[in-house]
């Protein structure tokens, strides 16, 4: 019998876009981490190639968070109010980039000034060397005055900034461009939304291969199926040669992940939910794991365990052999947890 | 409970209502009107008035400003009295987005007249009056009065005849005279009467008959209900010369702005009358407004022919709407039998007809119907597209092998509703407009040449055209306020950019004609709505635009429609430009038609029955499309080739102002 030939032949392919700027570049990271390029549906190889795995990147605030659940203050409580210190943790846990938000711009979280801010960028700039991610507080009317100087202060780092949405796109997408950063383009769960927020950055002269797709997020448990679909019809449209399509997509894992009542619950629930300490991680894990299958480029995580069990993960998938240094942790951990809940 | 007396200015008109009566409720009751679109949900912001003595309770609304409410706004559907009141109704509330009275002549007469030229050549009306001399009886010939009136009558129009009681009791009066001699009269033989005969289903009634020739005063009313805008010609039969137009808006208006809140409404004890009455009153007020412009008298209009969405004829006839708007989507009748138009409250001749042309399902009603007829796509060997462009938006695609129609909710914008500076087609509408490509200055034409006062929805299209062309808007419609800044100004309600486009000293009004960001947005929202529904039908049966050999335009939004810009703005798919027809209100061009023409009025009965309705709310794939559309003039700029090569020469403008609008940000900060 002969077995038909099954793989696709695709006309398009995700476009690379490359964050972080080296000294030959201009800038003065230690490396850059290039994102995109898939020719074929996540992690088939015989349908087309992976040539850059999805990317790790960890969070960082400006300021301490407010109820952050106990197994991250275990992780960064002692540097949560140092984001230089923060970011320097952050790389020794093995990130590959930076995800800063500038949290404490916010009018009710502190409401610092552009200044401020552009200090803290420049710190974090100092103190690691990894390429930097860097969020507003996402009100438009404090982001446009913060994030022109944050990006001019930035210049020549190649930085990924974001969010530039439907109603609010003007001004990051402009101090984007005139200081030579990539831009996260946010268009919540909706293919079509993506498209017309990619036209209107393009239509300012913005180049479209500078776009990071950010169709939003959702954890396990809280809607990731809608997350999962949307990814997956705009990666097997960019595959078909829909080029507003073709962007990498960056997903912000952690903070929706540890958002879920079963993750951030504390070990008053350990007789039924299993213990804290795994319990959250996992819920990261599963999240993450999921929507690497969708078409994600671009991973912002938590914990230290999530981002070694999804590292290893990513590795199995493109053929690498698995890692784990340390015993629990690993896939195992998220089996343990969903066969302890079965069993209950 | 406790009751209070409310005084209305600048009428002064008083109602005492009690405590728990918003006053809104309050308006009504003293029939001041105060437009409200949303039906008193609290939504819609315009019901707006002022409290000018005593005291309300109610909550607070983000539709107003501070300094508003000091000045004592409030808005009358969320405030109940507290105290004895005067309460002011503002200019804004009274006429707003929607003017209650008015008349247009001109606006709507082309398309139709021409029609009507056409059919004179088979006039034959379903109502017609018939002119007879009859023989006088003599002892040879003694046939009583009523077959000898039938027997002649049967000799002009063969076929099966029926007369009331009534009229065999008229009849030797009406045939004779009364001659007085000395204490005594005797009769005193005429035998020239008038019969009019009306076509009832198959069969063919006397309606009445009357002394000498008065077949010339024979009139009919052709009717347009729709949802926004209800329209009348007064057509002479026997010429088929249309004498006079007249429209306004429905004032359902104030209970719902969709056939949806509207049904919501009649739901409510009491509310299917209050619309009822609502409707009948408008045709009734159309009426009066012909009838004096043109000295008719009301008894010589003989018949009704009303064109009209599902649920507006329901409402006219007094039907059980409710059912319209939950699956299966039954209407309570389809195609209505003609009726006593004074049953339903019409005055017009006490023994005169209301007919329906009939509807195709719940949501495309007897107005398709009478498009298809005008535009005559039922006939045609090529693939034809209607867009029926109202609050209720059709689409018919087909030819004489098949119909298939689907509809979408659309929204008031084009008819001027939802729209700050929006009105119909009258004196003193913007309806069509130019603006420099820098969006420097702007030039308008008005109907009838009045000084600007709104604009109507030609004057929308070609504004939001215009808007997309000069790169005032970017795609998604969001102003792009650094590009052309001395063109906007601040709105005092919240602070939010206006486009300005006609100064308060330059109008009509003496207040500003402007577009707000929220305009475009209902705009872009509706045409968008109108494009996913045609987009979808063409798909469904598995063709694409380019397929369809003629499209037909039908709306009652003026008449200087400008393709392109419909094109530029995305209504309408970018096919070539003499593909495209507009036929103006197709729907009371096509009651007319059938009034004229008994053919025609059998043949609108035809083309219901091969209408195949196809939902689009079961239609996944509507909603995509319809996000895809709501963009200028659509997220798939392949689709728009021509558009696109416009645009091309404007995006070199647009990247250098939005450099400059950098600058500028760098100096603010």
């Amino acid at each position: 019998m002969i077995i038909p030939d099954v793989k696709e032949n695709w006309s398009g392919r995700v476009s690379t876009v490359t964050i972080g700027a080296t000294e030959a570049k201009g800038g003065t990271r230690g490396r850059t981490v290039t994102i995109g390029g898939a020719s074929g549906i996540p992690f088939l190889s015989f349908d087309g190639k992976v040539p850059n795995p999805p990317a790790i990147a960890i969070e960082v605030f400006d300021k301490e968070p407010a109820a952050w659940p106990k197994p991250l203050e275990d992780v960064y409580g002692d540097v949560w109010s140092d984001p230089p210190a923060w970011a320097r943790r952050v790389k020794e846990l093995g990130a590959d980039l930076v995800n800063l938000r500038l949290v404490s711009t916010h009018p009710d979280e502190g409401n610092r000034s552009a200044e401020e801010a552009v200090e803290t960028v420049q710190a974090v700039l100092e103190a690691v060397d990894l390429p930097l991610i860097v969020w507003g507080c996402q009100v438009p009317e404090k982001d446009q005055n913060v994030m022109p100087k944050v990006a001019e202060a930035a210049q020549g780092e190649n930085c990924l900034l974001g969010a530039a949405a439907e109603t609010d796109y003007r001004t990051l997408t402009a101090a984007a461009q005139a200081y030579g950063h990539k831009l996260i383009a946010l268009a919540p769960c909706d293919i079509n939304k993506t498209k017309q927020v990619n036209i209107l950055i393009t239509d300012m002269g913005y180049p479209l291969g500078d776009i990071v797709i950010y169709p939003t997020t959702a954890a396990l448990g809280y809607g990731m199926e809608y997350i999962y679909s949307i990814l997956e019809r705009g990666r097997l449209a960019a595959l078909s040669g829909d080029r507003l399509l073709a962007q990498p997509v960056i997903l912000d894992v952690g903070y929706e992940a540890w958002r879920a009542k079963e993750a951030k619950a504390g070990d008053e629930f350990a007789d039924v939910w299993g213990p804290a300490r795994e319990r959250g991680p996992a819920w990261e894990v599963v999240t993450a794991t999921t929507l690497l299958q969708g078409g994600a480029d671009l991973l912002v995580m938590c914990h230290p365990k999530a981002v070694e069990t999804v590292r290893n993960a990513i590795g199995q998938l493109v053929g690498e052999q698995p890692t784990f240094p340390n015993q629990d942790t690993g896939l195992l951990l998220v089996q343990t947890t969903l066969s302890q809940g079965v069993a209950r | 409970m406790s009751s209070y007396r409310i005084r209305f200015l600048p009428e002064g008109r008083e109602t005492t209502v009690n405590e728990r009566k918003t006053l809104l409720e309050a308006a009504r009751a003293a029939n001041v009107y105060v437009g409200a679109i949303c039906g008193g949900e609290g939504v819609c912001g315009k019901c707006r008035v002022i409290v000018r003595e005593g005291d309300v309770e109610g909550e607070s609304t983000e539709f107003l400003t501070r300094d508003e409410i000091r000045r004592g706004y409030v808005l009358a559907c969320q405030v109940v009295p507290s105290s004895d009141l005067v309460v002011e109704v503002p200019a804004e509330s009274r006429l707003g987005a929607y003017e209650r009275i008015g008349i247009d002549s001109e606006q709507f007469r082309d398309f139709a007249d021409r029609a009507a030229e056409r059919l004179s050549a088979e006039l034959d009306p379903v109502v017609e009056k018939l002119f007879l001399v009859l023989p006088e009886p003599n002892l040879d010939d003694p046939t009583a009065d009523q077959e000898r009136l039938l027997e002649a009558l049967s000799k002009r129009r063969p076929g099966a005849l029926q007369m009331g009681l009534k009229i065999a009791r008229e009849l030797p009066e009406v045939l004779r005279r009364r001659e007085v001699k000395r204490s005594s009269w005797t009769w005193k033989w005429d035998g020239r009467v008038t019969a009019t005969v009306g076509l009832r289903n198959d069969v063919k009634e006397v309606l009445y008959v009357e002394r000498g020739d008065t077949s010339d005063r024979n009139y009919g009313l052709a009717l347009d209900v729709g949802t926004t805008t209800v329209v009348g010609h007064l057509v002479h039969l026997n010429s088929t010369v249309t004498r006079e137009a007249a429209a306004k808006y429905n004032s359902q208006i104030e209970y719902g702005a969709d056939v949806i809140n509207r049904i919501n409404y009649a739901r409510q004890p009491g509310g299917a009358e209050v619309l009822h009455r609502a409707i009948v009153q408008d045709v009734e007020t159309l009426i009066d407004d012909l009838v004096e412009r043109t000295r008719v008298g009301r008894g010589d209009i003989h018949w009704v022919v009303a064109a009209g969405n599902t649920a507006m004829l329901h409402f006219l006839l007094g039907l059980e709407a409710d059912l319209i708007r939950l699956s299966p989507f039954v209407p309570s009748a389809a195609s209505p039998p003609p009726v006593r138009a004074a049953e339903v409250g019409l005055r017009i001749h006490p023994r005169g007809l209301l007919y329906s042309l009939p509807m195709v399902g719940s949501f495309v009603g007897g107005d398709i119907t009478a498009g298809i007829l005008v535009s005559g796509m039922h006939k045609s060997e090529g693939l034809s597209l209607l867009l029926d462009i109202g609050t209720n938006g059709e689409v018919v695609l087909g030819n004489k092998e098949f119909l298939v129609a689907s509809s979408a909710s659309a929204g008031p914008a084009f008819e001027g509703g939802s729209i700050s500076c929006g009105m119909r087609a009258t004196c003193g509408a913007i309806d069509s407009i130019r603006m420099f490509r820098d969006g420097r200055a702007i030039s308008a034409t008005t109907v009838d040449g009045c000084p600007p006062v709104g604009l109507c929805g030609t004057g929308l299209i070609d504004a939001l055209s215009e808007m997309v062309l000069a790169g005032v808007v970017d795609r998604a419609g969001r102003f792009r306020v650094e590009s052309v800044p001395h063109h906007f100004r601040v709105s005092e309600a919240d602070a939010s950019p206006e486009l300005l486009l006609v100064s308060a000293k330059e109008s009509g009004s003496k207040r500003d004609v402007i577009m707000s960001q929220t305009d475009v947005e209902n705009l872009v929202r509706t045409k968008g709505a109108i494009y996913a529904a045609a987009d979808s039908l063409v798909q469904s049966v598995g063709l694409s635009f380019d397929e369809v050999q003629k499209i037909y335009i039908a709306g009652a939004f003026g008449n200087k429609l400008d393709i392109s810009s419909c094109i530029t703005i995305g209504l309408l798919p970018d096919v070539p430009i003499e593909r495209i027809q507009f036929i103006g209100n197709s729907s009371v061009a096509g009651a007319k038609r059938a009034m004229l023409s008994r053919r025609m009025f059998e043949e609108a009965g035809r083309i219901r029955g091969r209408i195949t309705y196809r939902e689009l709310m079961v239609d996944p794939a509507y909603m995509e499309k319809f996000t895809s559309a709501c963009f200028l003039p659509h997220t798939d700029l392949a689709r728009f080739s021509s558009v696109a090569k416009r645009l091309d020469g404007q995006r070199s403008l647009i990247a250098t102002t939005s450099t400059q609008q950098q600058e500028i940000s760098h100096d603010h900060s």
